[in-house]
Order: C-alpha cells, then sequence, then structure tokens
C-alpha cells in the first residue's frame, strides 16, 4: 500500500477542520474522521491543548474535545496557507 | 528601450521579492499559531530567497540609474565584451552572489519539505540529521553532473572517474543516513572523501583511458 505522506501542520488543519464540523467528540472519532493513528492523534491533541486551540471536558465518563476561539482563529489562517504549502510541493 | 526593458524587468522582481515575503509572513503567522517546524523553514527558505531576488534587483536599480548596462545586447561586439566586461559587470557580480543565497534558499526548501513529509507513523527525523542527508544529496547531484561530464563530454581518465566516483560515493553513504542513523554512516562517508585524494597521488599510466 502507497504510504501517505502529511504534514503535521496538515495534520493539524484536518484535526481541527473535523472539530468544527463535527462540534464536540471523543478522541477515537476524531482519529477515525482525521485517518490517523490513535496513540499519533493523542500526541496531536495534547500539543494542541497546550497551544491553547483545542480545550476538553468530561460528560458521562467520556473525554470530548472541541475547538477553541484561537483555535478557529488559526484554522482559519492555516486553510488560507493551505494553497499555497500546496504550491510549494507540500502535502495537505 | 533598453531603460524600458530593465524598468519592466525590475518591476518584475520587485513584485516578486513582495510576494516571497508576503508568503513567508503568511506561514510564519501561522506557526506561531500550532508550532510546525517546517513553516518556519519554509519561510526561511522563502525569505532568503526574497533576499536573493533582492540583491540582483539592486543592482538592476543601480544600472538603471547610472545607464543601460554595459553588457546590453548590441552595445559591443561579443568579443569585446568577453574580454573587457565580463569579470566586471555589476549586475553579473550581483547575480552570482545572489546564486549562493538561491542555492541556501533551494536546500532549506527541500530539508523543509522533508521535516514535513514524514510517515505519519514515525518519529521526526532531528533536524540536524534530515540537513546532513539534505546536504550529501546536493552535494551528490553536483558531484554525478561533473562526473557525467567527465565521462561523456571530456572522456576524462579512468582515475578522474575514480576519484569522482569515491567523492559521489561518499555522499551516497551520507545520504544513506536518515535511513540509518548511526556514527558509522558519517565516518564512512567521511573515509570516502578522505580516500579520494589519496587516488590523485597513485601511480599510474600517463594517459589512461
Amino acid at each position: 500500500m502507497r504510504r501517505r505522506y502529511r504534514s503535521s501542520a496538515g495534520i493539524i488543519h484536518d484535526i481541527l477542520e473535523v472539530l468544527l464540523r463535527e462540534g464536540e467528540l471523543p478522541a477515537t472519532r476524531i482519529a477515525q474522521y482525521a485517518n490517523l493513528p490513535y496513540d499519533r492523534l493523542k500526541a496531536m491533541l495534547e500539543k494542541l491543548e497546550e497551544e491553547g486551540l483545542v480545550e476538553r471536558r468530561e460528560e458521562e465518563g467520556k473525554t470530548l474535545y472541541r475547538v477553541t476561539r484561537k483555535g478557529a482563529e488559526a484554522y482559519q489562517k492555516l486553510h488560507a496557507v493551505k494553497v499555497l504549502m500546496e504550491r510549494l510541493g507540500y502535502k495537505f | 528601450m533598453e531603460g524600458v526593458t530593465y524598468a519592466l524587468v525590475l518591476g518584475v522582481g520587485v513584485v516578486g521579492i513582495a510576494a516571497s515575503l508576503v508568503a513567508a509572513l503568511r506561514l510564519l503567522n501561522v506557526n506561531r499559531l500550532i508550532g510546525d517546524r517546517g513553516l518556519t523553514l519554509e519561510a526561511v527558505s522563502l525569505a532568503l530567497y526574497a533576499v536573493a531576488l533582492a540583491v540582483e534587483a539592486a543592482s538592476l536599480a543601480a544600472s538603471l540609474v547610472s545607464g543601460p548596462p554595459s553588457w546590453a545586447p548590441g552595445r559591443f561586439h561579443r568579443e569585446v565584451f568577453m574580454r573587457h566586461e565580463l569579470s566586471g559587470t555589476p549586475l553579473l557580480q550581483a547575480s552570482l552572489l545572489a546564486g549562493y543565497i538561491y542555492v541556501v534558499a533551494y536546500a532549506v526548501h527541500a530539508v523543509s519539505l522533508y521535516t514535513s513529509m514524514n510517515p505519519e507513523k514515525q518519529p521526526l527525523l532531528p533536524v540536524l540529521a534530515v540537513i546532513y542527508t539534505d546536504y550529501n544529496i546536493i552535494a551528490l547531484m553536483l558531484v554525478a553532473v561533473t562526473l557525467y561530464m567527465l565521462v561523456a563530454v571530456y572522456k576524462a581518465s579512468r582515475q578522474a572517474v575514480s576519484y569522482h566516483s569515491l567523492i559521489a560515493a561518499s555522499h551516497v553513504v551520507g545520504a544513506v543516513y536518515a535511513a540509518l542513523p548511526s556514527t558509522l554512516v558519517i565516518l564512512a562517508s567521511f573515509a570516502l572523501r578522505g580516500i579520494a585524494p589519496i587516488l590523485l597521488h597513485l601511480p599510474g599510466r600517463r594517459g589512461t583511458p
């Protein structure tokens, strides 16, 4: 199978996009939508949480993630940069 | 007419500088939010590209102020141009200086692509390892072109081919470092580069094909 290459900026773009589209989601669903291994997604979510782009809350024993206002702004800028990066040869 | 041409070319260059800088700033702006080093490197590459364009543009602007460049088409007979003008033309010198900056910009761009396109399941390589691999690939390309010229155009001696082949081999080994990050790889690469000049002193028949 051909390996899929994606920049970390592209991965963050996909995670934020999924969360903005679907609202609050548990990590397993985000992994599914963003096409990421669960352990890699968890590491990325921790990083995004540290940067204040996503936040989590507990509900009925489940951990749900959602995009913060800062995350939504970051997504807008990241989405604008996507075209530029693809033209430079990057995969998003 | 020549002045108009140079002014138009300068205009294109200035727009290119602005476009590169705006792109670099956009990448840096997003990088501040998400912390992707690939974006930082790409922004550096674009900024270097803009600097290289600026070096050429500045020289072109100076030429415009002081009149058309002395090597302008039709101004001199080709022989005169070759004999007296080639080495001293400010624009040519500026382009040569910019050339080094372009090469660095392309190298940083390649490094950025490497760091940004790792397989998702693998951890990112240390950036120094990526830069080392990248430098070896660039060096390999240069040596490979030289080697091709030696074999196909100059029909160089076997010793010359061996010398360049060893240098090329040293960079092939160096380029493997990204896949096999071991100190032995760096040592082997260095050793091959050390052996290559020894070949220059080996006894051999003069003019051996």
